[in-house]
């Protein structure tokens, strides 16, 4: 079943810079806190556990099946979110859903994200579930775990294919090689030439 | 060729419409210069890459740099324009050397005689435009057969109620090769009195020249094909067409202008380069195939004092009757432990293709007044194996919830694994209204600053009933294979791939932009060969008429330019 898409990049700019100013303050106060995944440049410290926690809610970790760790997810979530192709907004959206999210767990809990334990961490992603934003949001981290889990491991991701293993998929011949894969095909887009002949492609 | 030359042709597009076009020519020893708003990807630049297939842009614009605008009607009834930058919802397709013909399936059926005279055989339907054709079948046979040799078919022909009359008893490549799953159609078809039959495909079942048979990769649709055996454009036509030393192909030229000569002839096509300077090609010929939408928007955008409100639109048709060939989907599901394990193997091989189809509900009755109407054709195919698009359908459940954490997982698991979908696809005629268009944009400008093309996508009730009519029949057959989970699904949506009309053809200059060989009534070296001149499409994919009508119209433009030399 498809959805409509929710109007992500309408809902940036509609947002108040109170949200904004809120989120920045919370985040920076968690700054301290040590790195555990690759988002040196794009994420902080804070925000870094929160995604990682809440992707392990949405595809948890079980004996038959590949993790966000051994699908390597946050390095397929940091590639998105430092695409200069991607929307700027899109990539902005990601990113402040993880500030809304504890917003939405300070003002029914009292408390963060990360201090809930697992039982209220779930109770708040079926909050947001019913709200647009958070439904929108939740959906496309769902998009970014089947990309780590079913593109090619040529991205660093779907690591030893682990995720086309698990679901028996069988990949289609020719697989891309590193001078064809995105973003080094795009080179064809920057080419400037009359061709008159076979012998030129 | 320098750019500087001045040719005898110059062809913006390189697709479906173009590639005859720049064959023909080249091959009569014409010169010919093609403008192509996309890049040159070689055959060696495709693999099966799903990041690059489909979840990027790459054979796509960036919608930020290069939006359209779409208008559909919003739960007031009335329509609403929105920024494909804002939707995300994608109307582009195949921008690059060859087109969508790069990734199209190669689904191809030929019209029918009745297609050309729709409304002379049924009669009018209020709020729609319909109207026949300037030419008969008969005088686009010839076409059809010589697209089966160039471009090449492969399929095997089954006669049946509807079949199109040929000049050829057979396909020149045998058909190739199916899934089990044909034969269970044909069996529960048959069950219920329809007659299914085997489905031609633009693809090569046997070597043709460089180009090597198919080798059942499994990922055919939305891929470019790593053997040639697809039949696009780029490696059917405008390859041999390289081979003459007539040809020139410049890729990353955007033209935006056509530019008149103040005698009612256009003189030169003005392109953005690739650093976005502005430049020309001169030439006698102009021959626009730059796909439905944008062709429209290329002739409202030439806009100068012989012709204000765009080229070749002084009687203001340019744009109007736009259509699709669309209808609706449906399938069910097979389980395979329900199978016999080698029937269940059978059924799980990978690449084989189902290649189905029933033309049987050609025409049919009206369920209310009994009068006969058109009717249409439906494709049975598997569904497309992009694991990456496949989990994101996944993604929601039946009621609209998003599926996550172990129930997501485990249904992730018996989806991929214990599953094999069959789906259909209906074409209905999308009849022509005052609400289906193609205008300019007058707040959406793209990276050049150019109005974008706005679409209106209104849709006739009259293709949703005939839909709902096909649906029916075909979810019965899918009930007597012993599917599960069968559905179907009509819808007035417009699919990006399948646009025709905008420039109708026709023998009277106040409602049509072109004469019968597709040459503008106003213009009078301007000549549109994609699917811009049809009044309707038919109840099938129109890729192989795109191709037959275009070798047509280059037969003529040889004559013409034979004559001027």
């Amino acid at each position: 079943m498809n959805k409509p898409e929710f109007n992500r990049r309408h809902f940036i700019k509609g947002i108040g810079a109170a949200t904004i100013l809120w989120q920045t303050s919370l985040l920076f106060s968690c700054q301290q806190s040590k790195s555990i995944s690759p988002f040196a440049e794009t994420l902080s410290n804070a925000q870094q556990q929160i995604l990682h926690r809440v992707l392990n809610i949405l595809f948890p970790k079980t004996n038959q099946s590949p993790d966000i760790v051994s699908i390597n997810t946050e390095y397929q979530i940091n590639y998105y979110l430092t695409d200069p192709l991607i929307d700027p907004d899109e990539q902005k959206y990601l990113i402040k859903g993880i500030g809304w999210l504890d917003q939405t767990s300070q003002k029914i809990y009292k408390k963060p994200f990360m201090s809930l334990n697992n039982t209220k961490q779930i109770t708040i992603i079926n909050k947001i579930l019913k709200t647009s934003w958070g439904e929108s949001w939740l959906s496309k981290l769902l998009t970014l775990i089947f990309e780590s889990l079913l593109l090619d491991p040529i991205y660093h991701i779907n690591t030893n294919q682990a995720g086309w293993q698990w679901l028996h998929h069988q990949a289609g011949q020719p697989r891309p090689m590193l001078d064809i894969a995105y973003p080094e095909i795009l080179k064809r887009k920057k080419e400037q030439i009359i061709i008159t002949g076979l012998d030129q492609l | 060729m320098s750019k500087k030359e001045k040719y005898d042709v110059c062809i913006v597009g390189s697709g479906a419409g173009a590639g005859p076009v720049i064959y023909e020519l080249s091959k009569a020893g014409f010169k010919v210069m093609v403008l192509e708003k996309g890049p040159w990807y070689r055959t060696g630049d495709f693999s099966k890459d799903e990041m690059v297939a489909t979840r990027r842009s790459v054979y796509t614009p960036n919608l930020k740099d290069e939006p359209q605008v779409i208008e559909d009607l919003n739960e007031y009834n009335e329509w609403e324009a929105k920024s494909t930058y804002d939707t995300g919802r994608n109307f582009w397709n195949g921008n690059c050397v060859g087109g969508s013909t790069n990734f199209m399936s190669g689904y191809f059926s030929r019209l029918k005689p009745v297609d050309f005279k729709l409304l002379s055989t049924y009669g009018e339907i209020p709020g729609a435009n319909i109207a026949d054709w300037p030419i008969s079948y008969d005088d686009l046979e010839p076409y059809y057969e010589k697209v089966e040799r160039l471009v090449g078919i492969s399929g095997k022909i089954v006669p049946h109620k509807f079949m199109s009359p040929r000049s050829t008893p057979d396909y020149p490549y045998p058909p190739l090769a199916e899934n089990i799953v044909s034969s269970w159609i044909d069996e529960a078809a048959g069950k219920l009195n329809i007659q299914s039959i085997p489905q031609a495909r633009a693809i090569l079942s046997q070597q043709k020249d460089e180009r090597k048979a198919c080798y059942y990769s499994n990922f055919c649709g939305s891929y470019g094909c790593s053997s040639d055996a697809k039949g696009s454009s780029r490696v059917a036509l405008i390859h041999d067409a390289l081979k003459t030393g007539n040809c020139a192909v410049m890729p990353n030229a955007k033209v935006f202008y056509l530019e008149t000569n103040g005698n009612y002839r256009i003189k030169k096509a003005w392109y953005y380069d690739l650093f976005g300077q502005k430049k020309s090609i001169e030439a006698k010929i102009f021959v626009v195939a730059a796909q439905a939408v944008e062709t429209s928007r290329l002739l409202l955008m030439s806009r100068n004092k012989e012709f204000p409100d765009g080229l070749a639109n002084n009687n203001g048709q340019v744009g109007k009757n736009l259509i699709f060939s669309a209808g609706g989907v449906g399938g069910g599901d097979f389980y395979y432990d329900e199978l016999d394990a080698e029937l269940a193997k059978e059924l799980a091989k990978p690449g084989v293709f189902v290649n189905r189809t029933i033309q049987d509900f050609y025409e049919l009755r009206h369920p209310k007044t009994g009068k006969k109407i058109k009717g249409g054709t439906v494709d049975f195919l598997f569904e497309h194996a992009n694991p990456v698009s496949k989990a994101i359908r996944e993604k929601w459940d039946n009621a609209g919830k998003l599926r996550w954490g172990t129930e997501l997982k485990q249904h992730l698991y018996r989806y991929f694994t214990g599953i094999r979908k069959l789906k259909f696809e209906i074409f209905v005629d999308w009849l022509p209204t005052d609400n289906c268009f193609v205008s300019l944009s007058s707040k959406v400008k793209d990276k050049w600053g150019d109005p974008v093309a706005k679409i209106r996508t209104g849709n006739h009730p009259h293709d949703l009933m005939v839909g709902e009519i096909i649906a029916d029949k075909s979810k019965q057959i899918l009930s007597k294979m012993g599917a599960h989970n069968i559905y179907a699904s009509i819808s007035g949506t417009p699919p990006n791939n399948l646009q025709a009309g905008g420039c109708r053809f026709g023998n009277n200059p106040q409602k049509t932009v072109l004469n019968k060989y597709c040459q503008a009534h106003e213009v009078e070296n301007l000549f549109v060969t994609d699917a811009s001149f049809m009044p309707t499409g038919g109840s099938l994919t129109f890729t192989w008429t795109i191709y037959a009508n275009s070798f047509r119209v280059a037969d003529y433009i040889k004559t013409i330019l034979k004559n001027n030399n």
